[in-house]
């Protein structure tokens, strides 16, 4: 070979630095290490793996280390954090002029490039002997210990087509919808949220819709890709859900409360709280679609309350672009992120139903959509007066957002299963006394939250004041719901920081409505 | 049937925009630095501010309503009306 | 108008998704190490310093494409 056939070619490529990246730059230390590699390549990911967590090591001792990405960059740096690499990120647009330029066939590919900018050593695949030998190399440069990568199974794994090698034809051939695996095919666009959907055909588009809803209407754009809300769009993340027809009128109304302003569906859906949207369901509506309010109410096992739950989630994560992972930071997330939808019993509440409270008539079926996190289970079996009971429904929510975080401005929404509910009804609580009692049972010194993560006010505050868990009372929010038998209720935590408001919508069976 | 599916993703692409040319240096400009509001991010760009002055810009601080929020297009618009260039930070 | 985004490093990928979404790819960004909460006064002036000179630059250095 000559000399100019082993010159490592300039790349092509974008990461985050501002620096442009040059052979120059990469090797100002000694060597660079270009790892070329795909989201798609197992081998890749592999490879990505194993040498990551060397990166820094390496670095630290003058061989650089770049992974050249053949996806979008935002893309390649999330696939580089699941795998642990380390290392500097960079990606290459299409039609992978850099994977061309090194003459890649498959990916992965490993070059090991000195600082007179010559390709020294490449490995082709995840071949841990060739890669220990290109390592060995590199250390005999003049950089100090290298670690090697260790040798365990598998020590060699083909790799995968690079995508500059693909004939454009076959690789059209290969993007094509397949006729055989019509629930593997939504996987790989990507129209899921890591469960089954159903397939979004015209037909079940359209029966989703109606005769009462006019696919083009718009209900505004979904945060945070700012995706437009066609109701054709919304009809297709219910039918990908799993709805039936007749529970669309209901995740209507829930997507029309999701995108209203003052319930920042936007801060909501990229935040590393683990925000959800509960959708509560009150009046007619929840016996006409056969939704739960009984036993199971905020777990699985009824379809309606699965699915339209579900349906709004998929409105964000895929219209909205609100995907857990990509745009949604939510640092942990929960399980009511998959879709999280509640009848309330309003015939075993005590009290006047969400709605009724809200302002609406009994007789009307509204959707409220409250943010939040997910059920802390309250057991309460031993409490005989209502007074004991309050009390403890209280306290367990004493810790919400944070153990010192008070007061708490953002609701708590406590679900009161029916044999708690009793206990009020017999001593004749209202709503009211009760919302008021859980207020003024929980407070405590400013001295005593002192610690962690607390308040402005805990902080401003002389030691000896009572500071309440709670804002006011109104951040208590109450709902009945759950199975007839067990002392088991339930508070959600809030999401906080958002400035947003609890927003209610009528279920219209007809949108746009006629007026 | 097959492949005859509908999809959720609006399919609109949005124009890309290309980056507003810039000043030779911030000697004499008028830089704005917008707060996220996020913890930390005021002190963090007290220290920019210190330095952009030092640099031999003129500063002004502003900030969003609430970090959970987009910038509102009044503020936007605002800014842009008082200043030849815009630090943003701090987002974590 | 030149801008520049300061963000810690594990929001670099939203960064450059949410900047294509909303049509400004070459959006100037720059990162900081993660996190910067539990940082001293001390620390987080040293970490604006360490980002200064790239500030300066990405207000001032023209596009490469």
């Amino acid at each position: 070979m000559t000399a100019d056939e082993l010159a490592a070619p300039e790349l092509d490529v974008a990461g985050i630095a501002p620096e442009p990246v040059t052979i120059a730059g990469l090797t100002r230390g000694g060597c660079a290490l270009l790892l070329f590699v795909s989201q798609e390549c197992p081998t890749s990911a592999l490879a990505l793996r194993n040498l990551g967590p060397l990166c820094a090591g390496w670095q630290a001792a003058g061989l650089s280390c770049t992974a050249v990405f053949e996806d979008p960059l935002e893309i390649a740096l999330r696939v580089a954090r699941v795998s642990g690499w380390t290392g500097t990120v960079v990606s290459q647009p299409a039609p992978y002029q850099a994977s061309q330029d090194y003459g890649l066939q498959s990916v992965p590919t490993a070059f090991l490039v000195d600082s007179a900018g010559r390709i020294l050593r490449r490995v082709t695949g995840w071949d841990q002997p060739a890669m220990a030998e290109l390592i060995e190399t590199a250390a005999g440069r003049g950089a100090a210990d290298l670690a090697r990568p260790e040798a365990r199974h598998p020590l060699r794994k083909p790799g995968c087509q690079s995508k500059a090698a693909l004939d454009p034809e076959i690789a059209a051939a290969m993007a094509a919808a397949s006729d055989t695996d019509e629930l593997e095919e939504m996987f790989e666009r990507g129209w899921t949220d890591g469960l089954p959907v159903i397939p979004p055909t015209t037909e079940r588009v359209e029966a989703m819709l109606g005769r009462g809803f006019d696919g083009d209407a718009s209900l505004g754009e979904v945060p945070p890709a700012m995706g437009e809300a066609t109701l054709g769009r919304v009809a297709v993340c219910a039918v990908l859900a799993g709805c039936r027809p007749e529970y669309f009128p209901v995740v209507v109304a829930a997507a029309r409360a999701a995108l209203d302003p003052a319930f920042n569906l936007h801060g909501q859906a990229v935040t590393t709280q683990p925000a959800g949207q509960l959708i509560v369901v009150s009046g007619p509506v929840r016996h006409a679609i056969g939704l739960n309010s009984g036993m199971g109410a905020l777990g699985p096992g009824n379809r309606a309350n699965l699915t339209i739950g579900r349906a709004l989630r998929l409105l964000v994560e895929l219209t909205g672009g609100g995907m857990p992972g990509a745009l949604d930071r939510s640092t942990l997330g929960h399980m009511g992120k998959v879709g999280f939808c509640v009848a309330e019993d309003e015939e075993v509440s005590p009290w006047e139903p969400l709605h009724v409270e809200r302002g609406f008539g009994a007789d009307q079926s509204v959707v409220t959509l409250i943010g939040c996190d997910a059920p802390l289970s309250i057991s309460d079996h031993r409490s005989r007066t209502p007074e004991d009971l309050a009390w403890t429904l209280a306290w367990a929510a004493a810790s919400q957002w944070s153990t010192n975080w008070w007061p708490l401005r953002e609701p708590s929404v406590f679900v009161i299963c029916p044999e708690h509910a009793a206990m009020f009804r017999e001593h004749g609580w209202t709503k009211q006394r009760l919302r008021e009692f859980m207020f003024e049972s929980v407070h405590k010194p400013a001295g005593e939250l002192r610690r962690g993560e607390t308040t402005p006010q805990v902080h401003a505050a002389d030691p000896g004041d009572e500071v309440p868990k709670w804002a006011s009372p109104e951040s208590i929010v109450l709902l009945v719901a759950g199975g007839e038998a067990g002392r088991y209720s339930a508070v959600l935590g809030p999401c906080t920081g958002m400035g947003f408001q609890i927003v209610s919508r009528e279920v219209e069976s007809r949108w746009p409505a006629t007026t | 049937m097959a492949g005859d599916y509908v999809s959720p993703f609006d399919e609109r692409v949005r124009q890309a925009e290309s980056l507003a040319p810039r000043p030779v240096s911030l000697a004499g400009l008028r830089v704005t630095l917008l707060d996220i509001r996020k913890n930390r991010g005021a002190e963090f760009l007290d220290r920019i501010e210190t330095l952009l002055q030092a640099a031999g810009a003129t500063t002004a601080r502003t900030g969003k309503e609430i970090f959970s929020k987009p910038a509102a297009l009044s503020l936007i618009d605002q800014t842009t009306a008082v200043a030849d260039a815009v630090v943003e930070a701090l987002a974590d | 108008m030149p801008a520049v985004g300061i963000a810690t490093t594990p929001f670099a990928d939203e960064a450059v998704e949410q900047a294509r979404l909303l049509g400004m790819p070459g959006c100037r960004m720059l990162y900081i190490p993660h996190p910067v909460q539990l940082l001293t006064e001390a620390e987080l002036a040293a970490l604006a310093d360490a980002v200064f000179p790239s500030v300066i630059a990405a207000l001032t250095e023209p596009g490469r494409r």
